[in-house]
């Protein structure tokens, strides 16, 4: 649908996006997600109009779209009721009067405001503020709508409903949406497609589950603060026998083939989800040797608590342990996140709030599927549109 | 004890209302011996209350001497005419004093305020040798011309400084929604500014109204405002003279501040 081809903005006489492709399909939801200052917003009204481009172009698939632009903070007219600010735009447009006030009703009604036509700005709640500022820009029909954190100054219940009628409502219209946000959860519940950006540069794109299991680079990595991330080199030290065997696809007869010893190269971290690791308390023998001691292959006695004791590896490998000490036991919304001090750096497991739970100061044998380390490269690769992780995992 | 924070209160509130009493009976306690004055036949010193009552003072006024209503037009003219030169120069002025950076911009804006500080007396001069050879009929602009010398540093200064409050973001958005330059002027700025377009556009009329020197060398002494008609009532000691003209000058612009109050009441209710 819309096309950015190297395309560079620049905000209060400094380059702040340079050099950035970015291909918008019709229809889909793209967030873009990136730290504060990564350019993201100067993006949004690069693409509005708001800023000039400086160089590159904006290339529309047939005739140039309506494009709708919602800010951060809502930004309604404090002299106009709702109604007179949902109408901006229209009258702005020279809209007919009388397909002004349809259009404007119509809106009210979607919008849930229905009895606040005649209220002011400062007489609204900041969710139903929010909410006009959406309409104010939807009931222009945008082809193209973007949004600018929208929904970042409110709290998680009203963010969360918010969006999800937003989401509805492009499913309905089929409206194409470019949403800024730095909120991963709100990313995840609506976007069709993701895109992380820094420094003004797009760093990675792909589907939200690829760019986030798969990351483009470290940088990439640490926005998202992926748990358990380690070089390459530490995980041959401390697993050298199963990392090699399952770097980066099947082995055969136990070799890594040719192919793949490139992608070892390239891909110089890896990560692996708190949900993967278990643990179980140390077997009485095993108490007393170096918490750094490693295990493989070993058998355990049922009974001890553990986390999904018995679990069969498709593979058939055997997994990776590790001793620890449990450090601290932290509530999550899902559960809890069990930290654990193993081999010098600590580890992030997830249990379910059911799973039982380990005090402080307990050790414990960490079992850790190597086969389920994400790899991903350290710096990030210069290709367009295709993660650049996922392309080399054998998955 | 219950009633002491109830006694506070009230104690708070009177003496509100107290200190507003006293704002307002000084700054009208003024017009009382002025409304004596302009009656006074004679009243000479140490009498507290004039001895004898006329009305000749408000007669001569009105006469074709007094020139009552000439003084009245040509100040009000000649003000409503300075307005409009503030309105052109200083609403644009302001706005991109207030919007944008650039180089020079703290000696531009240094030049707009220096009315304020370089006496304008001797521009005025240059400006009515040059203006002097203007035909009569533009003797009323030359001389508004003048006027905008004492008025546009306020007027730029109440302005810029709306400009500041407002901001850009709205701008921006009315811009997004497909707003063009005059139309986010029209509908988002103008009404957002009124506060103060309006108290600038006061000021604005009360300095033009006040101005003497200016409209005397500016028109050479043929343009006859109420402050010239005034002065020369003032020079000889004509007390009863100045008191009638300054009544007669002041209940318009009374008039005056009395619908900004109320067009300022009107909008804060929003």
């Amino acid at each position: 649908m819309l096309y950015l081809e190297d395309v560079a903005f620049d905000y209060g006489g400094h380059l702040v996006i340079s050099s950035l492709d970015l291909r918008l399909e019709r229809g889909e939801i793209f967030v873009l997600l990136g730290p504060s200052g990564s350019g993201k917003s100067t993006l949004l009204k690069g693409i509005a109009g708001v800023l000039p481009l400086r160089a590159g172009r904006l290339v529309w698939d047939g005739k140039p779209g309506r494009v709708g632009l919602v800010f951060q903070e809502p930004r309604l007219f404090p002299h106009l009721t709702v109604v007179e600010n949902l109408a901006f735009g229209l009258r702005a447009q020279r809209v007919p009067k009388r397909e002004r006030q349809r259009r404007v009703e119509a809106m009210v009604e979607t919008l849930q405001l229905t009895g606040l036509e005649g209220r002011y700005p400062h007489q609204l709640s900041g969710g139903q503020m929010q909410r006009v500022a959406l309409g104010r820009v939807l009931v222009l029909e945008p082809d193209l709508l973007l949004l600018d954190e929208p929904f970042s100054s409110l709290d998680t219940p009203l963010r969360v409903e918010l969006s999800r009628w937003l989401w509805k409502m492009q499913r309905e219209k089929g409206f194409t949406v470019l949403w800024v946000t730095h909120l991963l959860d709100e990313a995840f519940m609506v976007a069709d497609r993701m895109g992380v950006m820094m420094k003004g540069r797009l760093l990675q794109v792909g589907k939200p589950l690829e760019v986030y299991h798969y990351p483009g680079s470290e940088q990439v990595a640490r926005f998202f603060d992926l748990p358990n991330r380690h070089p390459r080199k530490r995980w041959l030290e401390w697993f050298p026998e199963l990392v090699r065997k399952r770097a980066e696809g099947p082995s055969v007869n136990g070799e890594v083939p040719d192919g793949e010893e490139e992608n070892e190269k390239e891909n110089e971290m890896g990560w692996l989800p708190p949900e993967l690791i278990r643990w179980q308390a140390v077997p009485a023998e095993m108490q007393g040797k170096p918490a750094a001691a490693v295990m493989q292959g070993r058998q355990v006695p049922i009974g001890f608590p553990s986390t999904r004791v018995g679990r069969v590896q498709d593979d058939g490998l055997p997994e990776a342990r590790m001793l620890g000490i449990v450090k601290r036991v932290r509530p999550e919304r899902s559960g809890q996140m069990v930290e654990v001090e193993a081999g010098g750096v600590t580890w992030l497991i997830a249990q379910r709030s059911t799973d039982p739970l380990p005090e402080s100061g307990l050790p414990v044998e960490l079992i850790i599927p190597c086969s389920e380390i994400r790899w991903y490269p350290r710096a990030c690769r210069r290709r367009r549109g295709q993660s650049t992780a996922m392309k080399n995992q054998g998955r | 004890m219950r009633e002491l924070p109830f006694i506070l209160r009230s104690g708070g509130r009177l003496a509100e209302w107290l200190l507003l009493g006293l704002l307002a009976l000084f700054l009208l306690l003024p017009l009382i011996p002025l409304v004596l004055w302009s009656l006074a036949g004679h009243w000479p010193w140490p009498e507290v209350w004039p001895p004898q009552w006329s009305g000749k003072s408000w007669a001569y006024l009105f006469s074709t001497t007094g020139r009552a209503w000439e003084g009245l037009l040509n100040s009000w003219l000649v003000a409503c005419l300075t307005l409009v030169f503030n309105l052109l120069l200083g609403v644009p002025a302001a706005r991109t004093l207030a919007m944008r950076r650039f180089r020079g911009w703290g000696w531009l804006f240094g030049l707009f305020l220096a009315p304020l500080f370089v006496p304008f007396t001797v521009t005025v001069m240059g400006m009515h040798l040059w203006m002097s050879r203007w035909p009569g009929e533009f003797l009323f602009i030359s001389v508004a011309i003048a006027h905008v010398l004492p008025t546009l540093p306020y007027f730029i200064a109440i302005l810029w400084y709306q400009y500041r409050l407002l901001g850009g973001r709205l701008q921006e958005a009315a811009r997004t929604l497909g707003a063009s330059s005059w139309q986010i002027f029209r509908w988002v700025e103008l009404p957002l500014l009124w506060p103060g377009l309006a108290m600038g556009s006061v000021l604005v009329v009360l300095i033009s109204l006040s101005q003497y020197i200016t409209t005397w060398v500016a028109s050479g002494g043929t343009l006859l405002t109420l402050p010239l008609l005034m002065f020369p009532f003032a020079s000889s000691g004509k007390a009863s003279l100045v008191a009638v003209y300054s009544l007669w000058y002041m209940w318009p612009v009374l008039c005056l501040y009395l619908v900004y109050l109320w067009a300022a009441g009107r909008t804060s209710g929003k």
